[in-house]
């Protein structure tokens, strides 16, 4: 005889004391420490802090401590928790020309003013497994330097700007204050302010791969690094009840403007053309997608043409944010058993009617 | 100076309902304006909630811009109150007001559901809360937001006809058994939601009020009580909706949507109602008319 | 000689009480031409405007809500009071408010038209125009058809411009684009959306 299951609240009060168990693993294994993660894995920090919207270093490394290291599922506790967050102003944009500089390269140029300064990067490690980490070992102090970096690091699309030879970055008439996507839905055709939000909180691996299809051919043209900076940058914010500005703090940035030609035009002359990447933390790879993507899809505003995905900005755009991507992807999980019930029927019932008709169809024939 | 009440029983680590005021506000505002235009997608600035989008984050933000101390809260998702994202969803819910909620649809105040219409038909005081995955019933038809807002805007509905259309000409009839679309007051071709074909019907001058949340895609809709409420199709093809051949194995009844549940490795089947409080409900009034016979 | 601001009181519990007036706005204009009560939630201000549409105001505006008062209003202590307690801002301009206040008898005119109201590919932009007037029931009758008017239903507003039944008509004919009408009356709320038809009903 069957009988309907009611069990729904016992399980899901199982799954938690598993997830809780699965995540401390072999109880003979020191606990993980979130001041471990935070010290110890800044680029999935800053991964995380990237994708969940939100600059803390701590909750970052509570969230992958939390998640177990799924940097989806730690984004996603991010963005929930920013979601309760009162908002109580906005700070000064901040002023990367003033950066303190940990590392800057460009591409362009074999050397510029203030030169370039290779700072902590993997690019030329050799990929081997150093063995040595499984153990804990004494912490490799750096040579300090024999003088310090320049003080002035002009960024290298300004030098080119003051040549005539770069696009300006203007502002919209009016000077907008620019929109605010975690507050209002997005409108599409987009501006390049919603755009830019939202490539700066897309997932890396999404604007990786559309990054890499504009290189292979797949609309755009090619790139330059212009240059890539990564340091610290002042935090500046005038509360009301002050009336004057404080410096709230430092947050460490990745920013990445990349270089494009632009062909010109009857009116235009040719200019180069420019993407912009930027990110929370050390995340070159996707401050460097993120540029080559806001560059592509500026083809709709240079008349370049969306052919190709990374030119399409709803494609773009919907579809970056890992949030709502895992989210819906996920809900497949979610019963559907009363959609596939009618799914079901119908398949039988046009089987059904198929050998009907083909019954008919041979009956007349004999006849 | 007075004190705010405090909410016996609700979290004190988080805002009346979870949401902040302002958002409410800007929720609550998103829907004054959707009862006015029947049927139309209103866009609002969906926040991230506890729970993944795709599991019901638009609904929760409706019923959280709603629900008050006198209200009592049924959650369903595919007709059953114990399925687990309806009891995760009605836990959260529990936790961030402290308040009443239910698995009788006669008891509550607010029904949050995932793809059904209760069977018990709805009363004026009651709102019916709708979780969305895809708002825009034109969406596979035309994959750019532009494009069809622009639809709607134009009322240009013929890709819809046209689509519907085909499925006759190939099979005979429409092929489409759940999300089928309808026409809101004459006006806007909406999305009902994946909801069976046979839970139309109901959507048509309902006595209570449905509200529709998609919070992913960032839309919120309405359809007023006493609205006309369409199923698309054509006076040639009229639109039916399922139906079979046995009763609900448990409860008897004919009138319900029925699962197909299967009970052996022969792949034996039996058919159960779907909506659970329903199926309940009638197996006590079988029951009693039982004793008193 | 200029009084010193008096803040007078907000809502007794912002959180609970916003909710119900929430709850009684959505029922007015999601069932058009039911008078409903306006809860006392323990508002107290300016006697330029009845508390009750203070007690609205309050409720469901803040500082994303420009909102449109008529001239004598908005150099009043009626727009510091809203500025207060919601951080509604005040505007001039009716087609940049998001919500409009108007007392039937003495506006100019229903002025409906002046409004933001929508665009066809967004509509919902439009203002929500609020009116006090006299009753409900001592008024020449309109009758109301339409969403969530299960049969035709009659309303007798008095005190409101003498122009408001046909703006209300032609603000009708606009739909989906349109503002949406609020009548205030004593404590008494009724909610006409754009999507309700009036007519002038024979006595």
């Amino acid at each position: 005889m069957y009988v309907a299951v009611k069990g729904g609240e016992a399980a899901i009060n199982a799954t938690h004391a598993l997830i809780a168990q699965e995540r401390r693993g072999d109880p003979a294994t020191p606990e993980l420490q979130t001041r471990q993660i935070r010290e110890q894995m800044k680029l999935a920090i800053a991964r995380v802090m990237n994708e969940g919207s939100l600059y803390d270093e701590d909750l970052a490394a509570l969230a992958l401590k939390q998640s177990q290291g799924d940097s989806v599922e730690a984004a996603f506790l991010m963005r929930a928790y920013r979601t309760t967050l009162p908002r109580f102003g906005s700070s000064r944009a901040v002023d990367t020309a003033t950066m303190a500089i940990r590392r800057r390269i460009s591409a362009t140029y074999k050397d510029l003013p203030g030169g370039q300064v290779l700072g902590p990067t993997y690019d030329y490690t050799h990929r081997l497994f150093d063995f040595a980490l499984e153990e804990e070992g004494a912490a490799v102090a750096p040579q300090q330097a024999q003088e310090p970096l320049a003080a002035s690091m002009p960024r290298v699309p300004d030098i080119l700007g003051a040549e005539g030879l770069m696009e300006a970055e203007t502002a919209p008439v009016g000077d907008p204050a620019p929109v605010d996507i975690t507050r209002d839905p997005a409108e599409f055709p987009a501006d390049r302010d919603m755009r830019l939000q939202m490539l700066s909180r897309g997932d890396e691996g999404f604007l990786l791969g559309l990054a890499y299809s504009v290189q292979r051919g797949f609309g755009g043209n090619h790139p330059f690094a212009g240059e890539i900076r990564m340091g610290e940058v002042s935090v500046l914010y005038t509360p009301e009840e002050l009336g004057f500005e404080i410096d709230i703090g430092d947050i460490t940035l990745t920013e990445c403007q990349m270089i494009n030609q632009f062909k010109g035009s009857q009116e235009a002359p040719p200019q180069f053309t420019r993407g912009y990447g930027f990110a929370f933390g050390h995340s070159e790879r996707k401050a460097m997608s993120m540029a080559i993507v806001d560059r592509a899809l500026k083809g709709r505003e240079l008349g370049e043409g969306d052919k190709y995905p990374a030119q399409q900005e709803e494609f773009v755009l919907y579809h970056c944010d890992m949030i709502e991507a895992s989210g819906f992807v996920e809900h497949l999980k979610l019963p559907h058993y009363v959609d596939f019930q009618g799914e079901l029927e119908l398949v039988r019932k046009i089987r059904q009617e198929q050998v009907e008709r083909k019954q008919r169809e041979q009956a007349q024939e004999l006849a | 100076m007075t004190q705010v009440q405090t909410i016996t029983g609700a979290d004190p680590h988080y805002n009346y309902g979870y949401l902040d005021e302002q958002t409410k506000r800007m929720v609550r505002r998103a829907l004054l304006k959707a009862v006015a235009i029947p049927g139309y997608q209103v866009p609002f600035g969906s926040r991230e909630m506890p729970l993944a989008r795709g599991w019901g984050t638009g609904g929760i933000q409706i019923t959280a811009a709603l629900i008050g101390p006198s209200d009592c809260l049924k959650v369903i998702d595919q007709g059953a109150d114990d399925t687990t994202n309806a009891v995760s969803i009605r836990q959260f819910f529990a936790r961030v007001t402290g308040g009443r909620t239910t698995e009788k649809v006669d008891e509550a105040t607010i029904i949050q559901t995932r793809h059904r219409i209760p069977e018990k038909p709805l009363r004026e005081d009651q709102i019916l809360v709708y979780q969305v995955p895809q708002p825009e019933p034109l969406r596979k038809l035309e994959p750019s937001e532009v494009e069809t807002r622009n639809m709607h805007a134009w009322e240009e509905y013929g890709l819809m006809q046209v689509r519907l259309y085909e499925d006759i000409a190939r099979f005979g009839h429409v092929a489409t058994t759940y999300a089928y679309p309808v026409m809101v007051n004459e006006r806007y071709i909406a999305s009902p939601t994946p909801i069976p074909k046979f839970d139309n019907p109901k959507m048509d001058m309902m006595p209570a009020l449905q509200l529709f949340g998609a919070g992913r895609e960032k839309r919120v809709y309405a359809i007023p009580p006493y609205t006309r409420v369409r199923s698309l199709d054509f006076e040639d093809h009229p639109f039916t909706v399922q139906t079979w051949d046995k009763p609900c194995e448990l409860c008897g009844s004919r009138l319900s949507y029925l699962d197909e549940v299967i009970v052996d490795d022969q792949g034996s089947r039996l058919f159960v109602c779907s909506d659970t409080d329903y199926c309940e409900e009638q197996r006590q009034a079988n029951a009693s008319e039982g004793a008193g016979a | 000689m200029n009084a010193p601001f008096l803040p007078g009181r907000g809502l007794e519990d912002p959180v609970l009480g916003s909710q119900a007036i929430f709850r009684t706005l959505l029922e007015a204009l999601s069932r058009p031409g039911i008078p409903l009560e306006i809860p006392r939630l323990g508002v107290e201000g300016p006697d330029d405007l009845p508390v009750e549409i203070l007690t609205l105001l309050v409720s469901i505006c803040d500082h994303e809500t420009p909102l449109w008062l008529e001239e004598g209003l908005r150099a009043s202590t009626v727009g510091r009071w809203l500025a207060f307690h919601c951080s509604a801002p005040t505007t001039d301009d009716p087609l940049r408010a998001s919500f409009a206040v108007l007392r039937g008898r003495s506006a100019l005119g229903a002025m409906l038209d002046r409004f933001a109201l929508g665009d066809v590919r967004y509509p919902e932009r439009s203002t929500t125009v609020i009116f006090t007037c006299d009753d409900l029931t001592s008024g020449a009758p309109i009758a109301l058809t339409g969403p969530g008017i299960v049969s035709p239903l009659v309303i007798r507003p008095s005190g409101l411009p003498e122009d408001f039944l046909a703006m209300a008509q032609a603000n009708h004919e606009l739909f989906p684009r349109g503002v949406d009408i609020l009548l205030v009356a004593g404590d008494r709320l009724v909610g006409l959306p754009r999507s309700t038809k009036l007519e002038r009903e024979a006595h």
